[in-house]
């Protein structure tokens, strides 16, 4: 093999980067050719683990003798046509003058997060680890959890350009063999150029990509992905992102939160009554408030008729007006907390709580009725966080509804898209289980939540091979 | 885009949808609070104003509430007036006096004067029947002086103190009135076989009271001296009388006395106090004592004796001795660990035993049957009661043709 | 226009029972019975209960007598097709003319309390889509989301129900209607009965299992009383004034407007009967739909939505205007299509099920005449010996099914027989320890000859599955093999 073409070829197949590292040495008669790039790989474990025990071995090289001598774990002969995959996966490539065959040492190592607790799911008492974007990591989280050889961890790659390494995690002797053909089928139909995080799987997964509910779950701590596993569902870790999705997925997932599983069940039921109520208040109290200002006063009881109306008075704006600019104003508070770098965070918050709220409605041009409304709706849309964003959008089409038809408008909104939810059925699985359908079993951990030992039958709301998980 | 046009093409309602939360969203842009749109009217009064070329007036004075623009949230009311022929117009002109349309949704009372009440009730509930706004639980209420100066009067007190005047009326209909006086009771009463009808009469009378100054505050104009008074008359709201209607005449006006003597007929005296008096046995000499009423059950049993309803009325009282007072003794009994005695008892008896009686002289003497005795028997046996009335020669006047026989036992709390 | 009507199971069948049964008795009905008959209506509103319950009923007989067929199949094979369409056809004006008396009370009430001044265009458009979207999505759909309202919904009716007893304070007058003034009240009030008949629209999408039958009844019983008892608190509660009162359950509430210092209360018989008014419109608008397929099969569904709109527009804004036309149509039109339900209905099962036992489907012998060859081909081809055959033959009414076994194995062959057909009858034959569940023949001799009729069937069902299709494969005369 010539290696001054082969490396000048390779080099040249990857537009002569500027990590792209070749060398080239000659021992005893033998020309030796090393490829890789700096930037993914670890110059001192090539330096020690793979050149100096070459160029300090004193007898005939050849290939079985280096894949012999190179010190490191992933040491694998390779195709031609592997070469440039094996490159840009973080390996050295090692070819020699006299021999046809190729070497490929994987020395992969990047600067990467550690895992640390996720931003969205802190807990009091519980685990703190969380995914990274470095997929090895991530496999490891998974694997300490699971001391089975039922785990499957199998792979495929999507992104014509970036080829992302996608890794399907699941059970294999729980899980419904249907939906993970399914799902492979899919991810092989997937022709993009690139995957830059899991969340573009989600739309190419889901069976109604235009659809505003979320029909892909997610998380990101390991804790929670292989509670979800062992209830027959099927990971998909993808490189370069730490949030890791689930399917088939159920809109009670949301409901759920780590930290009802690691305290007192009666508490956690007590929390997810709560969380229900949040969701109401958040989606259809702006809503309501300003059906009741606009079209149902004589419905209202005589006393808040009073606060209101005395309170609205002086306000320049029509209710409908004045209430869109309130939440206008607290979505854009919440856009420039979420940018805003940390040290004029304060100043932020003077502003919103003082101005918006205090002086706004001195000045008379807010009325504190509407902003405690709106404030209150706000809030209680981040006790289910991973919803934000679809409970945001129905909250604003809801005080669109509530303005322009009142409470038949409002309650027949509220069926409308009830129904819709009812209709979405994801990889066979009703978005709205265990509550429509009502399923019994699966409600001891839905609303209520029974203690562990009496969650002995797995989620009956999906379908999977084993339904006893406790004796 | 083009997929959700699509969708839209497929359920043209769906279409029709959008189109109305375009179109009324755009409309509630603009849209003022429907409380800016109406005057909320908390109690109407109707008097009879002055005639005029022989058509007779009358004066709808209307307690509405007005929004004000403050952060203390108090309730600012405002009397507003209408005349006209009817009500409705009346109401009308009183809307363009406003300049809103009148909103009687939150209406809490209706108040009647004496000669509105004398000339017939129904022509002027008619109109407020009919507006279903109205709740059938509306207070109605007449009173002897002017309607108009009886809301002044109601308004006044309703900012000073925290009692509503509604309240205040619901509060006496457990003790005096035996009617929760509203709409419905009325009219419940009306309509009924008994065609009987009760309605609370309130009067507003002026009192003279002192107010002291508090200790530490200041006083007005700093003339010298200390314990500076001042006077003023104070309007309060008092009860007067009944009023009983049948077939929307009025018949009589029931005191308050009276209207106790009936309540102990109908068995909802359940609060309130008996008092007997010069009572003499082991405990007391020449003692009046005031017992406390804690629960009061009627029974009736009912039997035709040669077609004649024969009504035992069983009444138990349930009693608690609440005051003794002697002239020649002072205090010292318990009264906790006092036993009531047999003479105490006999004179309890024959107390109750006669207040009913009493009231029993009243429905019959004026032929309203306030205790629903009508009901009574022909539930108990409508042949035979319907035999009996057709009997009569008169057949309202079937009160004075029944035989009550009233027994009372008391039980000491 | 696709329409996605997958089947219900009972508890869903329940609960669109539980919630159609209050459809128009609820609202105008109390006081337009007390009218008629004071407190005795309530005699006349038990027996129309009990009609309701019998329409139940009869539709348990049907589903036993026919478990997989349609009504429109049942008619149409023992009727005729002319007499299907005509009966459908009156089934589609029976729901539209149902829909539209429910449509202009629940108007009404709105419009005065709730949305003074509100042109009958802004209600009417809040109603029609949802409607339309909730019937077009399906009967799977409006069971799954009646099923998520249902605890709001019996909720509020059982909050209502108690807080309207507090109401009560009066002594009503008893005995004071004669029997015939019941019976007239009771027939010109029935138009708001009736609505079962929607059970017999999905017949054949409903699943019920045995022993879900409780489920369904026990609904329908608990439905009833709730109407019951709200007639009942709405007539001792207002008694002689119950003409001044057309809304009931929202007036059981109005006695309590400021309970306690939290206000009005009766906001949430409001939302009640929005809710419900939503539910009854869809389920009659879904009526309407199905009985309109039935007549014009040819014709996308989504015409069927169109003319049901469209009619009902027509209707609603030009000839029932307002509470009083709406009354006089209820009272003096609709009570006439009541025969519906009542007489036409039954008769038309009763008719079936007595045809139902003499019948002889032509149908059957084209089968067997057309699959003889295929089923000697299929004999040729199979490679199998004599002994492993097994086929059944009828004599006479008995059905006759002989089993051969060899090797201790048994083997049924079928042309197109599905797995799921396979497992079914794998079971039956665990069920009567034929064989054991690894296909092994248990106390079973060399030839042994089995009268279906004689045999201990563990469940109904089974009995039904093996005549059904042993029934078939004996007019067929194929052989079924089912493999290991």
């Amino acid at each position: 093999m010539n290696i001054k073409k082969t490396l000048t070829q390779i080099k040249n197949q990857l537009h002569n980067s500027v990590d792209v590292a070749n060398r080239s040495i000659q021992k005893n008669g033998v020309e030796i050719g090393f490829v890789y790039l700096k930037s993914i790989t670890d110059n001192l474990i090539f330096a020690g683990s793979i050149f100096e025990p070459i160029s300090e071995y004193e007898g005939d090289l050849d290939f079985s003798i280096i894949s012999q001598i190179v010190k490191a774990n992933d040491v694998s002969e390779i195709e031609k046509k592997e070469i440039l995959d094996k490159i840009l996966d973080g390996a050295v490539i090692v070819f020699l003058s006299n021999s046809e065959k190729i070497l490929s040492v994987d020395i992969m190592n990047f600067n990467m997060r550690t895992p640390s607790e996720p931003p969205t799911s802190p807990v009091i008492m519980g685990p703190r680890e969380g995914f990274t974007e470095d997929l090895k990591t991530n496999l490891s989280l998974l694997r300490r959890r699971f001391h089975s050889a039922d785990l499957v961890l199998d792979s495929m790659f999507v992104g014509q350009v970036t080829k992302t390494k996608v890794v399907l995690a699941y059970i294999d002797n729980i899980v419904d063999k249907r939906i993970v053909k399914e799902i492979k089928k899919k991810l092989e139909k997937i022709k993009i150029d690139g995957i830059v995080d899991s969340y573009y799987l989600v739309t190419l997964l889901s069976s109604r990509p235009n659809s505003i509910l979320k029909q892909i779950g997610n998380a990101e701590k390991p804790d929670i992905i292989s509670a979800k596993m062992l209830e027959g569902r099927i990971a998909i870790i993808v490189d370069n992102s730490p949030i890791v999705l689930t399917i088939p997925f159920v809109f009670l997932e949301d409901l759920q939160s780590s930290n009802d599983y690691y305290t007192n069940y009666i508490y956690s039921t007590i929390l997810r009554f709560i969380r229900v109520v949040a969701i109401l208040l958040a989606t259809i109290g702006p809503g309501a408030y300003i059906a009741f200002q606009l079209y149902h006063y004589n419905v209202l009881p005589f006393k808040y008729l009073i606060t209101i109306a005395d309170s609205t008075q002086q306000v320049p704006f029509t209710p409908f007006i004045e209430i869109l600019f309130i939440s206008l104003l607290f979505q854009i508070l919440y856009e420039v907390s979420l940018r805003l770098p940390s040290y004029l965070g304060l100043a932020t918050s003077v502003v919103g709580a003082l101005i918006l709220g205090d002086t706004g409605v001195k000045a008379g041009l807010i009325s504190p009725p509407t902003v405690i409304v709106v404030a209150i709706a706000k809030i209680a849309l981040y006790t289910v966080p991973e919803q934000s964003s679809q409970i945001t959008i129905l909250q604003y089409i809801f005080l669109l509804i509530g303005a322009s038809l009142g409470l038949l408008g409002l309650i027949g909104g509220m069926i409308y898209f009830l129904a819709y939810a009812n209709s979405v059925e994801n990889y066979d699985t009703p978005y709205l289980a265990p509550f429509s359908p009502f399923i019994l079993s699966d409600n001891k951990d839905g609303v209520f939540k029974v203690p562990i030992n009496k969650m002995e039958i797995r989620p009956k709301s999906f379908d999977n091979q084993k339904k006893e998980r406790m004796k | 885009m083009k997929f959700f046009c699509q969708q839209l093409i497929k359920t043209p309602m769906l279409l029709v949808f959008v189109f109305m939360l375009i179109f009324y969203g755009i409309v509630a842009v603009a849209m003022p609070a429907e409380i800016n749109q109406y005057a909320v009217v908390t109690a109407i009064g109707i008097d009879k104003a002055e005639e005029e070329e022989n058509n007779e007036i009358y004066e709808l004075t209307l307690l509405t509430f007005v929004p004000v623009a403050q952060q203390s949230f108090t309730e600012k009311y405002k009397l507003v007036n209408g005349k006209g022929r009817s009500v409705s117009e009346a109401m009308d002109i009183a809307s363009l006096n406003i300049g809103r349309e009148i909103g009687l949704s939150h209406l809490k009372m209706i108040v009647l004067s004496k000669e509105i009440v004398q000339e017939g009730v129904f022509k002027f509930l008619d109109y407020l029947i009919r507006d279903i706004q109205i709740s059938s639980s509306t207070k109605i209420v007449t009173t002897d002086t002017l309607a108009k100066e009886f809301l002044k009067t109601a308004q006044k007190l309703d900012n000073e103190s925290s009692i509503k005047v509604s309240e205040h009326i619901l509060f006496n209909s457990e003790y005096i009135y035996s009617t929760e006086s509203t709409l419905e009771t009325f009219f419940k009463g009306e309509f009924g076989p008994t065609h009987v009808g009760l309605m609370a009469c309130l009067s507003s009378k002026s009192s003279d009271e002192q107010t002291m100054p508090t200790a530490g505050s200041d006083l007005s104009n700093g003339s010298g001296g200390d314990g500076q008074q001042s006077s003023s008359a104070e309007e309060i709201i008092t009860q007067c009388h009944v009023y009983v209607f049948k077939n929307e005449e009025l018949v009589v006006m029931l005191g308050e006395r009276e209207m106790k003597k009936v309540n102990f007929v109908l068995g909802d005296y359940s609060n309130g106090s008996i008092v007997v008096k010069n009572i003499t046995d082991n405990h007391f000499n020449d003692a009046n004592l005031t017992f406390e009423i804690f629960d009061n059950t009627i029974s009736y049993h009912i039997v035709y004796q040669n077609g004649i309803p024969v009504v035992n009325i069983d009444t138990s009282l349930t009693l608690r001795l609440s005051e003794i007072e002697q002239e020649s003794e002072p205090l010292q009994e318990n009264v906790e660990l006092y036993v009531v005695s047999q003479t105490v008892t006999n004179a309890l008896e024959k107390k109750v035993r006669n207040s009913m009686a009493d009231g029993i002289n009243i429905m019959r003497e004026h032929q309203v049957d306030i205790a629903d005795f009508y009901t009574i028997l022909h539930n108990n046996n409508p042949k035979a009661f319907h035999k009996f009335l057709d009997s009569l020669e008169d057949s309202d006047d079937y009160l004075n043709h029944i035989v009550f026989k009233v027994s009372v036992r008391i039980y000491e709390k | 226009m696709k329409v996605l009507d997958r089947s219900i199971n009972a508890w869903q069948l329940g609960i669109l029972i539980f919630i159609l049964l209050f459809a128009n008795k609820i609202l105008v009905l109390p006081s337009l019975l007390f009218e008629g008959a004071k407190m005795e209506s309530l005699f006349a509103l038990l027996f129309l209960c009990a009609c309701e319950f019998g329409l139940v009923v009869l539709f348990y007989f049907a589903k036993k007598k026919f478990p997989t067929q349609s009504f429109s199949k049942i008619v149409r094979e023992h009727l005729g097709n002319i007499t299907k369409i005509m009966f459908y056809f009156l089934i589609m004006i029976f729901f539209l003319a149902k829909a539209v008396l429910l449509y202009n009370v629940t108007y009404i009430f709105f419009r005065n309390l709730i949305y003074k001044d509100t042109s009958n265009f802004l209600i009417l458009f809040c109603f029609l889509p949802i409607i339309n979207h909730l019937a077009i999505c399906g009967l799977r759909v409006l069971g799954r989301t009646t099923q998520i309202f249902f605890p709001i919904i019996f909720g509020i009716l059982f909050f209502c129900i108690v807080v309207g007893v507090f109401g009560i304070n009066n002594r009503p007058l008893f005995f004071s209607s004669s029997f015939m003034s019941i019976l007239e009240t009771g027939a010109r009030h029935i138009s708001p009965f009736g609505d079962m008949m929607f059970l017999f629209l999905i017949m054949d999408r409903v699943e019920i299992k045995k022993g879900q039958w409780k489920i369904i009844f026990s609904s329908t019983a608990i439905s009833l009383l709730f109407v019951f008892a709200i007639n009942l608190v709405f007539m001792l509660s207002y008694t002689f004034t119950c003409f001044m009162h057309p809304y009931a359950i929202f007036e059981i509430m109005s006695f309590v407007k400021e309970y306690g210092g939290l206000g009005r209360i009766d906001i949430i018989s409001m939302v009640l009967i929005i809710l419900l008014a939503y539910f009854h419109l869809t389920i009659y608008l879904k009526c309407f739909m199905l009985s309109f397929h039935e007549v014009f099969r040819k014709i996308d569904m989504i015409y069927s939505v169109l003319s049901f709109n469209f009619f009902f527009i027509i209707i609603v804004v030009f000839f029932i205007v307002n509470l009083e036309s709406a009354i006089v149509f209820g009272q003096e039109i609709l009570p006439y299509s009541i025969i519906l339900p009542y007489a036409i209905l039954p008769i038309i099962l009763l008719i079936c099920c007595i045809k139902n036992k003499n019948i002889k489907n032509d149908n059957f012998r084209k089968i067997i005449k057309n699959n003889k060859k295929d089923i000697k081909n299929m004999q040729k081809n199979a490679n199998f010996n004599k002994k492993t055959t097994i086929f059944s033959k009828q004599i006479k009414k008995s059905i006759f099914l002989t089993l051969k076994k060899t090797n201790k194995n048994l083997y049924i062959f079928s042309k197109n027989i599905t797995t799921k057909f396979k497992a079914k009858l794998k079971k039956v034959l665990i069920d009567l320890n034929l064989i054991n569940s690894k296909n092994k023949i248990l106390k079973l001799k060399k030839k042994e000859v089995f009268d279906f009729e004689k045999l201990n069937f563990k469940n109904y069902y089974s009995k039904i599955f093996m005549q059904k299709h042993f029934k078939i494969c004996k007019r067929k005369r194929e052989m079924s093999e089912v493999t290991k």
